[in-house]
């Protein structure tokens, strides 16, 4: 059975025949894309309908997430946002909220409206919007209901009065030195480890993980996803993190795929040596469902979070003079990619500063070197400083680039003030450079670090413009299609999809993205605010 | 009464296991628990008694705790304290990027205390590793912020880090104890730059011993250390200075007539000009 779907214009992503206004459908799978009237033989030979739902729709190819992790999703969404940027969550959009009163009055509305058993967690607190936070802030709201208050980094909260009894956290547990201020319930930095050991009851409860995958799933699918990439399957927990995916990320009703790439160095840890790792990795295959697919495909760390200026940069450094952090010794990395590269892996390197993605590259230089290999899809994994040379060697040893270029809109304004200055600042995420060397390039959210909404990465590649309204880097800004490209086709070579997805072609599974407006034609400032009408993943509709 | 958390520091293929290894060997391990990044590279040997549920905590029939740490340390030092009473002392074997500063901090978990970070030095590629470009600051910062440093290789020519810190010998590793020197005060750094810097200067002529004992005498007290070999005109001295003092001995050596000195970073420029006085026997103004 056969179905057609016309529509107001199918963008198809490939380039022979980039428009078309009808696509036929079987089993899932593409049939032909193009004109309807072209299509008689088919609708001759077998039965066939015709769905004219999409009608005044734009088709586009499902959109793909090459980088995100579910496991740390899974964890956060259960929390209540209060954000100085806005979150659109398919169970509703967070407005921005950039004062401390602005902060104080919906911690107040969330206080009245939870039920008053529930400890309450708030995620997004930022002091350069929302001025200082400590316990007495908290109690003033209310000293009775447990409530934490999380930093938008992830690396401190706030306790009140409650929250600390809850958890039975008293001043005496604390040790001086410890990074943890206890009159003002702080915990930060390595205070924050003993917080969330004290937590875990709440937050890494099953059911609560269960609820948050399950919100995942809605943000995925929210998003216009139909392909995701998990690039650090075993982050927690090797067996519990795969147990739990395969138990919510895997049937008729998930509206998309995922790539699980697994954590390099996790595989070797546990009494396993790093050709254990590798044999290990070999295996993962093996387990492969429909939906959740390992590969040959690894992920590595170079240098520190991006959001914490742990970044590794090259000189001249960091405005104070800090140093970044390596996340494993460089020696380390060097002999993880030569293992991984010598079993024919496509390695996935998390670089952040420009001395992180040097790095990155010089052992691919001497992996290279040592046993040559085209298409091997070496990527450079968030990408947020680089200099144009750095490009050119992108280029010249085969690699390819995913990047989080939401740090652009989110960071910019403070890195250039607080960081490492406005030349280097405004030259974050340089994609329009990637994509005139003819690198595949794609871009990621990272999701929980940026919103899992491909059309605002787009829209933050295009347009480049940060929270305070800024132009960063224009001469960075790709155009609508090499942006549309990044969060479709792109990224599906990046997570080695290409010949199943990510484009509208015969031969391909029906994923489409069905927009009410066109993103190649619309003003670029009003990229974001397409509204996705459903989802088709695998000729199935899911609607939002 | 909390336990003391001995760390061993130092950069990947420092030596850290290697050390780990022989303190278990030469010490009575009973009381002791070892946190390792990994079990597989421990040589314990004696036989299992038990592990613990989650698999992270392995007691041995000699005595000896193993405790991997996995990602989070402070969950790992939870967990040593509800596995066992009995521990008198713990040592952590450090991840090669962890800096002493920030381990130490960890260490500050209920009921345990930092005892203080020896960072193992490989003295043969020590020097080398500095100019790193990528680990070059990092191993700075963590000689900078260690209590001890445990130089590994040593046979390989003379090596200048021994200068910065105390230096421990095997043997007083093995008899870690709480009134080792320099256990007291927890060193707190920022971060800076690279601070040291060091300056060579060769001679070109004979000096007697009591010209070379008064110049060393009136050495100003921010010299960090000074060494190498200086000839008199009837044999040749290893010249070593360190914290105020020195110490002259004849030797019998080939070796090139070289002084090193080292001085803190922003010291380099009066180092300098304190070397001009030295130019009677200096080949050149330094």
């Amino acid at each position: 059975m056969l179905t057609l779907y016309p529509a107001r214009s199918i963008i198809t992503m490939n380039p022979s025949a980039p428009r078309a206004d009808a696509v036929l459908v079987r089993d899932g799978r593409i049939v032909e894309v193009g004109r309807q009237d072209q299509m008689q033989p088919w609708l001759d030979y077998d039965d066939h309908t015709v769905d004219d739902r999409f009608v005044d729709k734009i088709i586009c190819p499902g959109f793909i997430d090459p980088h995100l992790h579910p496991s740390m999703a899974a964890v956060l969404l259960p929390m209540e946002f209060i954000t100085a940027m806005r979150w659109k969550l398919p169970w509703g959009t967070v407005e921005p909220v950039t004062t401390t009163a602005g902060f104080d009055s919906r911690m107040a509305a969330l206080h009245a409206h939870k039920p008053a058993s529930e400890p309450l967690f708030i995620w997004g607190y930022h002091q350069l919007w929302h001025g200082a936070m400590e316990r007495a802030r908290i109690n003033a709201v209310s000293a009775d209901r447990p409530m934490v208050v999380w930093h938008r980094s992830f690396h401190e909260l706030y306790m009140n009065d409650a929250a600390l009894e809850m958890t039975g956290i008293s001043a005496a547990d604390i040790k001086p030195g410890s990074q943890i201020d206890y009159p003002a319930g702080h915990f930060f930095e390595n205070g924050l480890g003993f917080a969330i050991s004290r937590l875990n009851p709440w937050i890494l409860a099953s059911e609560k993980y269960a609820a948050g995958l399950e919100r995942l799933k809605q943000v995925v699918h929210y998003g216009g996803h139909t392909t995701i990439g998990d690039l650090a399957t075993g982050l927690f927990d090797f067996e519990s993190e795969a147990g739990a995916l395969a138990d919510h990320l895997e049937g008729d009703d998930v509206p998309f795929r995922t790539r699980l790439v697994a954590h390099g160095m996790r595989l070797a840890a546990g009494g396993r040596s790093l050709e254990e790792g590798v044999a290990f990795a070999d295996a993962l295959p093996e387990r492969n469902s429909h939906r959740l697919r390992f590969g040959r495909h690894i992920k590595l760390f170079s240098d520190g979070a991006f959001f914490s200026q742990l970044a590794q940069v090259q000189a001249p450094g960091y405005i104070d003079g800090h140093h970044g952090e390596w996340l494993m010794p460089p020696d380390m990395l060097e002999e993880y990619v030569r293992a991984y590269w010598h079993a024919g892996y496509q390695i996935h390197v998390h670089v952040t500063g420009d001395l992180g993605c040097e790095l990155a590259l010089d052992c691919l230089e001497k992996v290279q070197s040592e046993k040559p290999r085209f298409n091997h899809g070496f990527t450079l994994e968030h990408f947020g400083f680089s200099t144009p040379e750095q490009v050119r060697r992108i280029k010249a040893l085969g690699a390819q680039v995913s990047a989080n270029v939401y740090y652009l809109h989110e960071l910019s304004d403070m890195y250039a003030n607080q960081g490492i200055g406005y030349e280097r600042a405004s030259q974050m995420s340089r994609l329009k450079a990637c994509f005139d060397a003819g690198i595949n390039t794609t871009l990621h959210s990272d999701f929980t670090m940026a919103p899992a909404e491909p059309l605002n990465s787009a829209w933050v590649a295009v347009n480049r413009i940060n929270h305070a309204g800024d132009v960063m880097g224009e001469h960075e800004r790709l155009t609508a299609e090499q942006a549309l490209q990044a969060i479709t086709i792109n990224a599906a070579h990046t997570l080695g999809m290409a010949d199943i997805t990510g484009s509208i072609r015969a031969g391909k599974y029906a994923d489409f993205s069905i927009l009410e407006e066109d993103p190649l034609t619309c003003s670029p400032t009003e990229l974001r605010d397409i509204p996705i009408h459903a989802t088709m993943f695998e000729g199935r509709v899911f609607a939002l | 009464m909390t336990i003391p958390v001995t760390i061993i520091g130092g950069y990947l293929g420092a030596g850290k296991t290697t050390l780990i290894n022989r303190l278990l060997a030469e010490r009575k391990p009973a009381g002791i628990a070892v946190m390792v990044n990994d079990f597989g590279a421990i040589n314990i040997d004696a036989e299992l008694l038990r592990e613990s549920a989650d698999g992270r905590i392995r007691s041995f029939a000699n005595g000896c705790i193993c405790c991997s740490i996995g990602e989070d340390f402070g969950a790992a030092l939870d967990a040593l304290r509800v596995e066992s009473r009995s521990i008198e002392r713990v040592l952590v074997e450090a991840s090669g990027v962890a800096t002493p500063a920030n381990l130490k901090r960890q260490c500050r978990a209920p009921g345990f205390h930092p005892h203080g970070c020896v960072v193992v030095v490989d003295a043969e590629y020590h020097g080398r590793k500095l100019q790193d470009k990528y680990v070059g600051a990092l191993l700075e910062q963590q000689i900078r912020e260690a209590d001890w440093l445990y130089l590994n290789r040593t046979e390989h020519g003379i090596n200048l880090v021994d200068a910065l810190q105390p230096r421990l010998t095997l043997d007083e590793l093995v008899h870690l104890d709480e009134s080792l020197p320099g256990s007291a005060p927890a060193k707190e750094t920022s971060q800076t730059t690279l601070a040291f810097a060091s300056v060579s200067v060769r001679q070109h002529q004979t000096v007697e011993k009591r010209t070379l004992t008064r110049l060393l005498s009136e050495l100003p007290d921010w010299i960090e250390r000074a060494k190498g070999f200086v000839r008199t005109p009837d044999r040749t001295l290893l010249v070593q200075h360190s914290g105020g003092r020195f110490d002259i001995a004849p030797i019998d050596t080939k070796a090139e007539p070289v002084l090193v000195f080292i001085v803190p970073a922003n010291f380099e420029i009066a180092l300098r000009k304190t070397l001009k006085g030295w130019h009677s026997w200096c080949l050149d103004t330094p």
